[in-house]
This record gives structure tokens, sequence and C-alpha cells, in this order.
């Protein structure tokens, strides 16, 4: 019953995902790298 | 993963009981006896009656929900398959039931190895004691406790130990007869199996009375008296509730029942009674003992 | 899916009584299911609406609609009807629906006893709420009051709503265990021929784990409350100094389940996420053992770390340390746990259907849950924060959006194949999209109003706490009110809607998706048998 995705569709999440991924691991690296940083 | 129904075993149907209305009937059984009990303890209402008619309720489901098991076996409702699942239901049941003393005794072990101690040296620090009378020994009724003398453990309890321990061999004498097809040797066996479980009853019945009239040891008693009683006490009913199990065991037997090769009924109740059996080891050491 | 249906017609002769009696005498897993399921749905605005009558009170500093005792009592019945009544059926509404369907089973292994499980239920219910209703007659003082932990000496102080939440709390340890027998056993002796324990959908895994939990735990809180009662009116002296007893000793027994609960209501969740995020993102879930081994270690982990609940209630440093560090020690099999999500997702096809949208926000706040917990698990730290607002925030999103939001993921995720038809997917997003923003909008004040210093269990407090109560209220009825719209879907996915096939998400694997949706009388009466 859930709609059908065609293969592109489904090909360009895959990458979608794979580039969101890369993204949120930098990201959450560079909060790490600043927090070294930070002194209180 | 695929299904595969090809390859499934022909004839293999797990046994699945037709509706039935004992479990709801159960469970407002269960709710009147506990309605019941918080009138009586509350007074409020006709408690002792509510809780009677519960009762009344659970003793009906307990005839019938048994005596359809028991019928459903008897035609032969039951093969390997669900006889396991019956073997691993026990196997579980009594594992709860093992937490539940160990509930207790974990609060034995507190009051004995932390609460006591650390009441009788409570802030000597400061050079001064708040009950500069109690020494925080074992056994205690606490700092505001009255006096009481602790159950020996070497008159009535080893004599009891001494019941228990025969009854666990006795019980495996009945099953060595079941499996030898030897019935006159099950059915001794299990009639003295409720006999030393019975005597191990009327023991205690003795020693509780003795306790509250001649000893002063109450369930008031502090943490020893509490400790005491509730961990006997849920031991001497799940005696209790063995020995009729045992009994029912006994007489279904005397009728037939059981066969060298299929009786998890007699298992069951083995079981049980030797995890009774267990508990009342432990008992003896820590409370009546040490 | 065929076969099965040609073994249901070979019962004609089988008679079922209809109606009421459909419901009261059944021994089917998807009666029993489906009952547990309504239950935990009406529970879960009973309990409801008691906290909405809660955080209007909270509204605005002083008292306006209750009296404190009232308060006292709706918080404790509050959580009890929510955490026995609403989330822990839900999960046994879960396992009796689909462990049948997904280990190849034809029924539950004990059929009848799953039906009393089911029907303790309601009387438990009844006596927890029942002194409410005697309270308007004049008998007794109204419910519990002492918070749903029962801390003596409160609870042996307390009224009548003492007892009968003690004798609910039995007959619902009870109902749990005979499920949890119940579940034990269908999972060692009914699965298809083939499946081995490595095999084991990891569905049926969190739920074996908690099945075990719930066996270790439970009669410990049975026996605590047992004290409890008898201290009340047997004169036992457990919990009190005068008799050589410790109130702290209370503690120590109830968080000895307490502590446990927290993953009994967590790990049948657990289980379903990997399912859900396989589906939609069109890829197995990543790291079936090492999932399987992290439950297997949170659980065992979850007994020796109670203590944490009561850092400030006093301990030896030793003692202190050694639960600190034990309770960290979760966090590493939780990680792995996460991070076998994360990478279930990773490069995968992901399509956000409602079930899916549910998972992910699942993943992000209940990693806010886990993070808190962190900083609450430490000594030094919780000394600041015990008994705070800090605490009502953290848990909430470690049993609103950890447990509530993981049941609904379930419920979107298997609906269409209980049902047979599709709900609403517009509704549905806007039910996601509503929770996630009024739950975020009623616990991220709660955060800040702990660390400021709002203690918990009041009814008043200081007037630089208002603004911030304000906009919790505010989020809270927002919250409830968003929760209609998920009765609603579910009643008009129940009446009709699009028919859907046996397989409902093109991505789904696994034995549940073969049969037939809904799945006929007798689910796998023949076994499928599993390469």
């Amino acid at each position: 019953m859930a709609p059908a995705f065609s293969d592109a569709d489904l090909a360009r999440r895959r990458n979608a995902a794979r580039r969101l991924g890369w993204l949120l691991g930098a990201a959450v690296l560079a909060l790490y790298l600043i927090g070294l940083f930070i002194k209180r | 993963m695929k299904a595969n129904p090809a390859h499934a075993t022909a004839g293999e149907h797990y046994f699945v009981p037709q509706p039935s209305l004992y479990p709801v009937i159960l469970s407002g059984g269960m709710f009147l006896l506990a309605l019941g009990f918080i009138q009586l303890i509350n007074n409020f209402g006709p408690g002792k009656w509510v809780m009677l008619g519960g009762t009344a309720v659970i003793l009906y489901v307990l005839f019938g929900w048994f005596g359809k098991v028991i019928y459903e076996s008897q035609s032969g409702a039951y093969r390997d398959w669900e006889d396991r699942s019956f073997r691993y239901g026990m196997i579980w049941f009594i594992a709860t039931e093992v937490m539940f003393f160990a509930a207790f005794f974990g609060a034995l072990f507190y009051v004995r190895v932390i609460s006591v101690p650390t009441l009788g040296g409570m802030l000597p620090e400061h050079g001064f004691s708040l009950w500069p009378e109690f020494a925080g020994t074992w056994p205690t009724s606490g700092p505001k406790g009255a006096a009481f003398t602790p159950m020996g453990a070497w008159g009535i309890p080893a004599l009891n130990t001494a019941l228990l321990l025969s009854s666990g061999a006795t019980v495996t004498w009945a099953h060595w007869g079941l499996l030898r097809n030897k019935r006159r040797q099950l059915a001794l066996g299990l009639a003295a199996t409720v006999l030393l479980g019975s005597i191990f009853l009327g023991f205690q019945a003795y020693e509780y009375h003795h306790a509250y009239n001649e000893l002063g040891l109450t369930m008031g008693a502090g943490a020893y008296g509490a400790t005491f009683f509730m961990l006997t006490g849920f031991h001497g009913f799940h005696v209790t509730l063995g020995t009729i199990m045992l009994l029912v065991i006994l007489l279904r037997s005397l009728s037939g029942h059981f066969s060298a090769e299929r009786h998890f009924a007699f298992e069951a109740v083995a079981w049980y009674w030797h995890f009774v059996d267990v508990v009342w080891l432990i008992l003896f050491v820590f409370v009546y003992w040490v | 899916m065929s076969t099965a249906t040609t073994h249901a017609a070979e019962h004609p002769a089988e008679h079922y009584p209809g109606g009421l009696m459909r419901w009261l005498t059944t021994t089917n897993h998807k009666d029993i299911g489906t009952m547990y399921l309504t239950f935990s749905l009406i529970m879960f605005f009973v309990g409801g609406l008691m906290i909405l009558a809660v955080r209007a009170e909270l509204f605005q500093p002083g008292l306006q609609l209750m009296r404190p005792e009232f308060f006292n009592q709706l918080i404790g019945v509050h959580a009890l009807v929510m955490i026995f009544a609403a989330l822990m059926p839900a999960a046994t509404g879960f396992a009796n629906w689909m462990l049948p369907l997904m280990i190849g089973a034809p029924d539950m292994a004990l059929p009848r006893l799953n039906n009393w499980g089911f029907w303790l239920l309601p009387p438990a219910a009844i006596l927890l709420t029942l002194p409410f209703t005697l309270a308007l007659f004049g008998i007794g003082d109204g419910a519990l009051a002492t918070g749903w932990t029962f801390y003596a000496p409160l609870s042996v102080q307390g009224g009548m709503g003492v007892d009968f939440a003690i004798l609910a709390v039995h007959i619902l340890g009870i109902s749990s265990i005979m499920g949890s027998i119940n579940i034990i056993v269908t999972i060692f002796n009914m699965r298809a021929p083939g499946m081995t324990m490595m095999k084991l959908p990891l569905f049926a895994w969190g739920w074996l784990i908690t099945a075990f939990l719930l066996i270790a735990t439970l009669p410990v809180l049975a026996g605590a409350v047992t004290m409890l009662l008898t201290d009340r009116h047997f004169g036992t002296h457990f919990f009190d100094a005068a008799g050589g007893g410790d109130p702290i000793l209370f503690q120590h027994l109830f968080w000895f389940f307490g502590h446990p609960e927290v993953y009994i209501l967590l790990l049948p969740v657990w289980g379903l996420m990997p399912h859900v995020l396989s589906t939609f993102s069109r890829k197995p879930a990543y790291g079936y053992t090492a999932q399987v081994y992290s439950f297997i270690a949170i659980g065992l982990l979850s007994v020796v770390v109670w203590a944490h609940h009561f850092f400030t209630a006093g301990m030896p440093i030793p003692a202190l340390v050694y639960f600190m560090f034990s309770t960290m020690a979760i966090s590493i099999p939780l990680a792995v746990l996460f991070f076998c999500w994360i990478a279930t997702m990773w490069k995968g096809a992901m399509t956000f259907e409602t079930p899916m949208l549910f998972a992910v926000g699942f993943i992000v706040l209940f990693g806010i849950a886990g993070l808190t917990g962190l900083i609450l698990a430490d000594v030094a730290a919780d000394a600041q924060y015990h008994h705070s607002y800090f605490v009502v925030a953290h848990f909430h999103y470690a049993l609103f959006a950890g447990g509530i939001m993981g049941v609904m993921t379930g419920v979107y995720y298997w609906l269409p194949k209980w049902t047979g038809h599709m709900y609403s997917e517009k509704l549905g997003k806007l039910h996601f999209w509503l929770t996630v923003f009024s739950f975020n909008l009623t616990f991220i004040p709660q955060f800040f109003l702990g660390l400021a210093g709002m203690p918990r269990r009041i009814p008043d407090y200081a007037l630089q706490f208002a603004e911030f109560n304000a906009i919790s209220t505010l989020g809270a009825f927002v919250l409830g009110l968003s929760q209609l719209l998920f009765a609603w879907n579910i009643w008009c996915c129940v009446r009709g809607g699009p028919k859907v096939e046996s397989r409902v998400w093109e991505g789904a694997e696994g034995l549940e998706w073969e049969l037939s949706s809904p799945p006929p009388h007798h689910s796998w009466e023949t076994q499928p048998t599993v390469k």
C-alpha cells in the first residue's frame, strides 16, 4: 500500500542519506573539537 | 528469512484451548478478595463477607480450571510440544517465587548488616549516642522495642529441617516408583510426603503459639520479629500450598492418572516442593541459626 | 499467506462466541492483543487527564484549583496509571499481536493464562482509581498521596488510598508476571523450525530480556509493598528505626524493581526500532548480533544500579562510587544501540512515512534522555539536581519520547497489518509534528526550572518560576489535545480505509508480512520453516 518509489528516487534518497550522515558526523566532530578549546 | 510451509512438519498442531470464562471469573474473585481485604483493615463496609465471596469464587475457578486442564490432559490433548510449554512455564513461575523470597531475605540481611549496627553506633563521633543503651547487636527488637526471647535453632526448627529433608527424599522415592510403574511405591511415597508436610505445619503452628504466648516474640518485636514472622510465615504458606498440591497429585495417582512417560503435573509439584525445601534450608541457617 | 487461510477454512465447525462473550472468553492472541492495546489507549487518556489537571494548577503560582493533598494524589496515580496501565499493557499488546506472527507460531504458548493476564488489568485499574470515587462519598481521603514511589515513612502514615494502591500493584504484578512467563515460553517453545535464537526478530529479543527483568524484579516489588502493608496494619517495623528497621530499606527494595522497570518499558521499543528503521531505509538492520548482546548487557546491568535513584538519601562513599560507575556503564551498550540505529539508516533509501518519522524523532529525543541521565548519574552533580524538575524532564524524555513515542511508532507501523486498512498519512504526520513540538514545549522549560532549583511534587512555587511553568502548561495542553488525533486516526483505520496487501510496507522483511492483513484467525497453524 505504500506509495511506490521509482528506482531513481530511491537512489537519490540513498545518496542523500549518505551525505547527511557525513554532514552530521562532521558537525558532531566539530562540536567535540570546539569543546576542547572552551575554558571555564 | 523466508516462510516455506511445504517443509513444516505435518500433523504438528499446537493445542489452543477453546474460549473459556475461567480467567475473567478468577480476576473478578481476586478483585473481591482485594477489595474485601482493604475494607477489613480500614473498617468500612462488610469486608469479611466480600473477602469470603472472593475466596469462594477463586476456589470455584481453581476446581473448574484445573479440572478442565486435568480432563484435557487425560483425553490426550497434550503432547510433547504442549508439555514443554508447561515445563518452561513452571520453571519461570518458580523463578518468580525465588525472587519474592529474595526480597524478604534482602530485608533480613539489610537490617542485620546495615540498619541495626548503624542504629547502635549512631553519632558517637559527636560525643553522644541517640540510644546509649542500644548495642546494635542481633537479635534485637530495635532501640525502642519490647524485650523478647529469640527462637532457638536446635529445638523444633531442627526437627522441622529433618522433616522437610526427608519429605524431599520421599517425593523422589515416589517419583522412582512412578518411573518404574510401581504404583504402590508412588502412592506410599506421596502419602508419606503429605504426612511429613502436615507434621511440619503442625510443629510450626505450635512454634508460633509458643513464640506469641511464652517468648514475647510477635510480629511487632522489631526487626527480628518482622523478618522472622514474614519469612517463616510466607514459607509456611508455601508449604501449605505445596501440601495441598501433593494431596491432589496423590488423589490423582490413586485414580490411575500419570504414566511413566507422561506426568508433568507430578514433576511440577515435586519441583515446587524441592523449592520450598531449599528456601527452608536458607531460612534455617539465616533466621534461626546464625 | 494462502496456506494459512486454507488452514483456517478447515475448521468450519469451531464455534466462537460473539459480542461481549468473545472478549471475555477469548484465548486468541490477536483478540487479547487488541484488548491490551485498547485498554492501554484508554488508560493513556485517563492518566493524561490527571496530569493536565496538575499542569493547570501549576499554570500560575499559588493554589487555584485543588488542595495540595489532591495534587499529590493526582501525580502519584498519574505515574502508576501511565507506567502500569498504559505503557506496560501497550508493550504486552504488541507482544501478543506480533510475537506469534513474527516467529511463525500458531498462538501464544499458554492461551488461557494469556487471557487471565489481561483480565487482571481492569480490576487493578479500578482499585487504583476507586479511592477518588470513595472520597466523594465520604469514605477515606482519596488515593495515595505519596507519589508513585510509596516512600516510607510517608506511605506508612498515609490513608487507605495507600492500601488500594498496594493491592492494585499486587494484581498488576501478577498480570505482568503471567504475561512474561507466557512470552518467555512462547519464544523458547513456539519458534518456527529453523528459527534459531540468533535468527529471532530483534523485537522478540527485546521482549525476552524484558520478560526476564519482570520475573526478576516484580516479585521484589510485591515483597516491598507487602512489608509496607504489614508495617501499616500488622505492627511490623521493616521501615521504622524505632524497631531496628530503616526507611531507606524501602528505597532499596523499591528501586531494585524501579530501575529495571525503566528498561522493562524501553526494551520492547528498542527491539521494535530496528524493524521500522530497516523497513523504511530499505536495508537490513545494522549490527544484529551487537544489538542482541547490548540488550543482554543492559538487562544484566539494570539490576545492579538501583541506588542511583537516591544518592542523596545517605550511603557510604564506596557505595555511591560503585552505583555511579555501574550506572554510567549502561551508556556503553546503549550507545551501541544508538549507533546501530543510525548505521541502519546510513546510505539507506529512506522514506518518511509516519512510523519512520516517529522512529527518527524517538532517536533524537531519547538521545536527550540518555545524555541528561548521564548528568544525573554523576553523584556530585546529582546532589544539585536531585528531586528537581530536571529529573522530571529527564524521565519524561525517557518515558514519553522513549516509551510512548516508541509505542506510537509501533502502532502506526503495525496498524495496517492488524486492521487490513491504511490509516491517514496526513493525520499521522500532523500528529507527529504536533506531538514533537508540544512535547518539547512542555519539557524543555522543565530542564531550566530544575536547574533554577524548582523542586518536584509541589503544587505551588516561587514567583521566579512562573513564566516557564506557564509555557510548560501550554505545551502540555497542546500535547494532550493532539493525542485526540491519534485516537481518531486509529478509530477511522479500524472502521475502514484503503485496503492493504499482506506486505504493507515495500521494504518490510519478516514472517509477519507473509500473512494476510488482517491475518487469519489461526496465525501459523502450519508452521513455516525458516532457512
